[in-house]
């Protein structure tokens, strides 16, 4: 740790010198750090690799306003990270209503006996269910999404919610809060569909 | 509403994966140059952008001092009076006592 640590800050140095040698190896540093994000909240219909540089091109654009120390430095990559995948949510189209006719039988049979039921899932129905509230996901703005993938589905702290995404707690709170309601809307809109064929 | 809850609860809880950290996949060999090239690329452009973006924002100015200073002389520009006459007021204009 400590030798990756002196390692990070003389690579930063030398990066912001505009070493290219200096950079590859920042860029091969910090690449596990950005892409575990990357592949976590990529877009669909966007390449990896072509997002991992725009989020490299801003972490050098950057470099010279980091003030933190060489610690801090994949904590602060993780976030351009973020943030740079939530810029790409956004430009893409919130996906429309979703319709209960327009579900696929597994999804419906799901439904039925997992969420309506209550029956333990099977592997397959955990599949099913991830795609359904991928799809009721797709309808909330992109922040709020996010932030119930990370807190719900991922179950990570708060502390590392705040840390990757740079919110106060408040805020935090208060995003999930209305991401929660909605979902339940968007989840009541399928299921009274269902009820009235 | 509660039991909407229970419901969301219950398909989120359905939906959850295991967390288990997956190693994120090295760097394709040719990456981190690319990337090293784009950048020392864009930051050499950047002067030349820089000074485009002053000349851009020199041009807004000396367009908006040129219409502010058209309203201010907005009836002169537009009277009617032949222009020996326009000089002729102007140049008692300077002589007059103020």
């Amino acid at each position: 740790m400590g030798n990756e640590t002196v390692d990070a800050g003389a690579l930063l140095e030398r990066t912001r010198q505009r070493d290219p040698a200096a950079a590859e190896a920042l860029v091969e540093f910090l690449h596990p750090a950005v892409m575990a994000v990357i592949h976590r909240r990529l877009p669909r219909g966007t390449d990896p690799q072509d997002l991992a540089q725009d989020v490299f091109l801003k972490i050098f654009a950057n470099l010279d306003g980091f003030r933190g120390s060489a610690t801090s430095l994949e904590a602060w990559a993780r976030r351009i990270a973020f943030r740079t995948c939530l810029n790409q949510l956004r430009r893409q189209r919130s996906r429309p209503e979703l319709r209960w006719a327009d579900l696929p039988e597994e999804q419906v049979e799901m439904l039925e006996s997992v969420v309506l039921v209550s029956h333990e899932p099977d592997p397959g129905q955990q599949a099913s269910a991830r795609e359904l509230l991928g799809a009721l996901l797709a309808q909330l703005p992109p922040k709020e999404r996010t932030l119930l993938e990370l807190l719900e589905l991922e179950q990570r702290s708060l502390d590392e919610v705040q840390q990757l995404t740079g919110w106060s707690r408040i805020n935090i709170r208060v995003r999930l809060h209305r991401a929660r309601r909605k979902l339940r809307r968007a989840l009541a809109r399928l299921l009274k569909d269902h009820e009235q064929p | 509403m509660n039991n909407l809850d229970g419901l969301l609860t219950r398909l989120i809880a359905a939906a959850r994966e295991p967390a288990t950290p997956q190693p994120a996949p090295s760097a394709p060999p040719w990456f981190a140059r690319s990337v090293v090239n784009r950048w020392l690329a864009e930051s050499a452009g950047a002067p030349a952008r820089s000074w485009l973006s002053v000349s851009r924002s020199a041009l807004a100015c000396a367009t908006l001092i040129m219409l502010v200073s058209l309203a201010f002389n907005f009836r002169v520009v537009w009277r009617r009076d032949p222009p020996e006459q326009i000089a002729s007021d102007s140049v008692v204009s300077l002589f007059l006592p103020k």
